[in-house]
């Protein structure tokens, strides 16, 4: 019996090449979005799964309220004693460890030196919370001693050749001897923690200790994770928390009028949940939940296509059921044979579409941004994650067209009686207003990302970038003749201006964000958290910042080093300030030492996004520094590569050490929006995709419904219709069906898209204009889609029309 | 009023040639009721489709009054069939998913009649074929004989010149054969011309002319009645 269905479908796939091809490419495209999307999902679902212990693993949450700044704020920092304390007084925690960025420290052995970015300082208990598995050493004890580094096995390899040969050599970091005390396999790409290198935590020297004030309770400057004992519960915790705040915290707190609370967050939710003030990273849970409405959407309306199809060509297969039920076939049967042809169908597009997905595999990682080998494609989750694929698409497609089929009644159907063609009507109106619905609010939604990335990209972020390049001088020769490197720049006639500053917006921003107690209005004072970036003094001209009150600093008044400070609009605007210029302010931290508030508001700067536009502009505060981390240049135009040329040797003429970097602004800039563009990218082209297999399928029920209208349309010709006339009846229903979806997919649209642009700082409008383009593309893809059978149908002789009968 | 000369038409599929009409030429007087005979599959069918305008020949001259329609595009045909011709089948074609009405109106909705205007037509030659209590029903809850009924008012309502009918009475019993025919002959007289294709050879002797086809072509023709110009053209 299974072998004359087979048969049955088999001919007549080929016998209804049309149909075949509409069903096939449009599930072949259907399943391979779907299996790209299921990756995406999967992966991201992933992240930090690879620890055995991933559950009982936490990271410490610290939320500070601003109590006269009224600010609030939450942050992945914590201090730096907390982590020892709740492991000596929480019984629940069995150990927790800190870690710190090192920045971007110089490592070299023998004559081999590389600049290495993804580098950390971390607790030595730092491989008893997280599992990697060492090549070389011993994970209790390779970060136990100082000066200790681990290695991943590519970065070892970029010294050694094998990782047992890298343990125990001395390499030097920043010029300082570390021991390789171990050598890890490279961390997996679904980590959240990305890093080559790791320092122990006890190698920082007493100096930096207090620069990052590891005794102050107030000071946020490591990350903390804390691996609790199996089975207890972080809920039990918030009482400890609030204990050790009151205990060993609240000292601190009160000299900068701060309230911390501490929470822990899942590991397993770091990569997806994460939103915090002073991080890069940003959750990805709103493309999870987006790439797998995606999937589901495009899913659906390829099964549409097929549902569609399949029952509009139901009365030409009438006859068959019908003469199979007279020679004894019964219901049951007869949806066994139409489930079956769809399986076939499917099994073949789902081929096709493995073969698809396994070639472009690459070219597809590339485009949705990341590394997928084909050793993930055959790992048992992912086929059995689209072996789901494929069966809901089974189960979505073949039922309804199998229940139709099997249910035509014989004798009816022998005589040519059939009115099941109406039965079908109204589903396959839903279906199509639900595929258009779909559809439209892709597109929608592809636009208002697309429109919001052009804002972005257009906006004015209150500086001049083009032309700008940055080249980090905090290496130690260097950093002390940066008075002599300003005056070898100044001889090039390459380089049209320069400065140094802390601050470099879009890249390397080496600033803080500290508690300043500054004076109010009306003569008393508050504690307003800001933002502060030591700039030179040609930083504003340079940088082309406006500056709205005052002046500049400026090297005529001897006291703006010590005393000057420039703030932005928003600092003013939080102050609530009438008269910003002449206000006095100090840091916090240096008034509890016991200076006075000797700083004054010199100059306000128009609001300029160092940063990228997700986040608000923060109140600011620029003072006056001779020296700096980065060098910024103006390089003439159209004489790019004789200044890079003369940067690098003024560079290299001081600096022996530390290899010559360096940063393009604009690119820089650019990078902060890599991320979104590329999620725009997938989604314009997954958007595409839905409307073209609706279109297809649309395409193929047009032509039967033309097919089924012929005689009508022969009729009505006789009777004098004019082509016109024709093609209006023909295209009216359609035109109805899409303006219908159009109305259920604008809300929507409009309600998520607004929901998205909620991450963003500064927002596009959405405005009527989106809502009436896409319509137009819409309808004008649906009309060019029907017209051609229509206009067809329409010339043709009334008398070819009639042949039918 | 029609004058065909050396009329071809042929069917081209991928594989085969066949050749529907073999060189037909033919002069209908404006007035006339005349009857065309032959076997199935002779042309006959073709030959009234092309006198209908609503196919076009692959050879030869037609005349349609003084025009020559022969080489007409599509849309210029329908311009000379509205109003001028009305067509009557066999199997009625009527629109399944229209009322007995709206059947009828839909051939002055083409025109730019307006509504108050159509309706009195309309109930006016349904009330002439006695369908007036059946206005609200559609085709399948009719009997054959009232298809073809609402077919011919439909067919008249527009007031034509010609009237073609493909084997009006082939699907009907011999009573609502004989009204159909009561009825053309009715129209005839007040000065419809009317070519009609049939089988039956009674029906035929409704004419006053009778042409025999044969693959093709026109093999004899019998003069039945004297035929008198009813109204001038």
């Amino acid at each position: 019996m299974w072998r004359n269905y087979l048969k049955v479908a088999i001919r007549n796939m080929l016998r209804y090449k049309r149909y075949t091809f509409i069903n096939l490419v449009g599930l072949v495209l259907g399943i391979v979005c779907a299996t790209i999307l299921y990756l995406y999902v999967q992966h991201e679902l992933s992240y930090d799964n690879f620890h055995e212990r991933k559950d009982d693993i936490y990271r410490v949450i610290t939320k500070v309220t601003y109590h006269e700044a009224d600010q609030m704020e939450e942050t992945s920092y914590s201090n730096a004693p907390l982590a020892f304390t709740i492991v000596a007084d929480i019984p629940a925690v069995e150990t927790a460890t800190r870690i710190r960025y090192a920045g971007q420290p110089l490592l070299a052995y023998q004559k081999k030196k590389f600049l290495q970015d993804k580098a950390y300082h971390a607790d030595s208990t730092f491989f008893e919370i997280f599992d990697y598995s060492f090549l070389a050493g011993n994970p209790a004890t390779a970060l136990d001693l100082p000066k200790s580094v681990v290695l991943t096995e590519t970065e070892a390899q970029r010294f050694f050749d094998t990782p047992e040969e890298a343990f125990g050599k001395t390499i030097t970091v920043n010029e300082e001897p570390f021991v390789v005390r171990g050598v890890i396999e490279d961390v997996p790409d679904n980590a959240h923690l990305q890093f080559q290198v790791l320092f122990s935590m006890n190698s920082l020297s007493p100096q930096r200790l207090e620069q990052l004030n590891v005794k102050d309770w107030a000071a946020l400057n490591f990350k903390t994770y804390v691996l609790l004992k199996e089975g207890a519960s972080q809920k039990t915790l918030n009482d400890d928390f609030r204990r050790i705040i009151r205990k060993y915290a609240q000292k601190d707190l009160d000299v900068y009028s701060e309230e911390h609370t501490y929470s822990l967050q899942p590991l397993r939710d770091i990569r997806l949940y994460s939103n915090f003030a002073f991080d890069d990273e940003v959750g990805t849970i709103q493309y999870v939940r987006i790439f797998s409405f995606a999937a589901i959407f495009i899913l659906l309306v390829a099964a549409i296509n097929y549902v569609n199809l399949a029952t509009a060509r139901a009365t030409t297969r009438a006859k068959e059921v019908g003469l199979r039920k007279v020679v004894g076939g019964n219901r049951k049967q007869l949806v066994q044979q139409f489930v079956a042809e769809s399986v076939v169908l499917i099994f073949i597009a789902s081929v096709l579409a493995l073969l698809l997905v396994t070639f472009s595999l690459p070219f597809l990682s590339d485009f949705i941004g990341k590394d997928f080998s084909y050793t993930y494609l055959f790992t048992p989750t992912t086929l059995l994650g689209l072996l789901g694929i494929l069966l809901s698409l089974t189960l979505l497609s073949s039922f309804y067209p199998a229940w139709v089929l099997s249910g035509f009644e014989p004798v009816k159907v022998l005589k040519g009686q059939l009115l099941g063609s109406l039965k079908g009507q109204k589903l396959y109106q839903v279906l199509v207003v639900v595929q258009f619905a779909v559809a439209s609010f892709m597109i929608l939604g592809t636009w208002v990302v697309q429109k919001q990335l052009e804002y972005i990209s257009k906006k004015d972020v209150g500086y001049e970038r083009a032309q700008l390049v940055g080249i980090p001088i905090y290496y130690p020769q260097i950093s002390e003749k940066v008075d002599v490197l300003k005056q070898q720049l100044s001889l090039s006639s390459h380089i049209e201006a320069y400065c140094t500053t802390h601050l470099a917006p879009a890249f390397a921003s080496h600033w803080a964000q500290n508690p300043f107690r500054a004076e109010q209005e009306e003569g008393s004072f508050r504690i307003i958290d800001a933002e502060e970036a030591p700039v030179d003094y040609d930083y504003i001209d340079l940088l082309q910042i406006e500056i709205k009150q005052g002046r500049n600093f400026s090297k005529a008044y001897k006291t703006d080093v010590e005393e000057a400070v420039i703030v932005n609009e928003t600092f003013v605007e939080k102050m609530g300030w009438d008269n910003p210029i002449g206000k006095r302010m100090i840091r916090v931290h240096h008034y509890e030492r016991g200076d006075t508030l000797k700083q004054r508001v010199v100059g306000v700067v128009k609001d300029f996004h160092p940063k990228s536009l997700h986040q608000a502009v923060k109140p600011m505060v620029l003072r006056v520094v001779e020296q700096g981390y980065m060098l910024i240049a103006k390089l003439k135009k159209d004489q790019q590569v004789q200044a890079l040329r003369d940067l690098k040797a003024s560079y290299e003429a001081l600096e022996k050490t530390y290899p010559f970097d360096i940063y393009f602004m604009d690119k820089e800039f650019e990078a902060q929006y890599k991320a979104d563009a590329q999620r725009g990218s997938v989604f314009l082209a997954f958007a595409v995709i839905t409307i073209f297999i609706a279109v297809l399928g649309l395409f193929g029920l047009s032509t039967f419904t033309v097919s089924k209208r012929i005689k009508e349309i022969g009729i009505r010709k006789i009777l004098g219709a004019s082509v016109w006339q024709i093609v209006q009846l023909l295209t009216q229903n359609y035109l109805r069906l899409v303006l219908l979806s159009f109305l259920i997919a604008m809300p929507l649209a409009y309600y998520f898209m607004t929901q998205w642009l909620e991450n963003f700082a500064y927002q596009t409008t959405i405005g009527w204009s989106i809502f009436i383009y896409t319509a137009t593309i819409v309808i004008t893809v649906i009309l060019s889609t029907v017209a051609y059978q229509t206009l067809t149908a329409a010339r043709s002789n009334p008398a070819a029309s009639l042949k039918y009968e | 009023m029609i004058r065909l000369a050396d009329i071809k038409k042929i069917y081209r599929t991928t594989e085969v040639e066949t050749s529907a009409l073999n060189g037909v030429s033919l002069t209908i007087q404006q007035g006339e009721f005349v009857s065309i005979m032959g076997p199935s599959g002779c042309g006959k069918s073709t030959l009234l489709n092309i006198l209908g305008l609503i196919d076009s020949p692959s050879e030869g001259e037609y005349y349609f009054g003084d025009l020559e329609v022969a080489k007409y595009s599509e849309s210029k045909r329908a311009d000379i069939r509205k109003g001028n011709i009305g067509f009557i089948f066999q199997s009625f074609n009527l629109i399944d998913e229209l009322n007995v009405f709206e059947n009828v109106e839909l051939a002055l909705i083409y025109t730019d009649m307006k509504s108050k205007n159509r309706k009195e037509r309309v109930m006016a030659v349904l009330e002439k074929m006695n369908m007036t209590h059946r206005m609200k029903h559609y085709p399948q809850q009719l009997s054959g004989g009232q298809q073809q009924r609402v077919a011919i008012a439909r067919a008249i309502v527009n007031r034509p010149k010609l009237i073609l009918a493909d084997e009006p009475t082939g699907n009907l019993d011999t009573k609502n054969g004989e009204d159909v025919m009561q009825l053309l002959t009715q129209l005839n007289e007040e000065g419809t011309t009317i070519i009609m294709v049939t089988h039956s050879p009674h029906d035929a002797e409704y004419g006053q002319r009778i042409i025999n086809v044969l693959d093709g072509k026109i093999v004899s023709e019998n003069k039945l009645k004297a035929f008198q110009n009813a109204s001038p053209s």
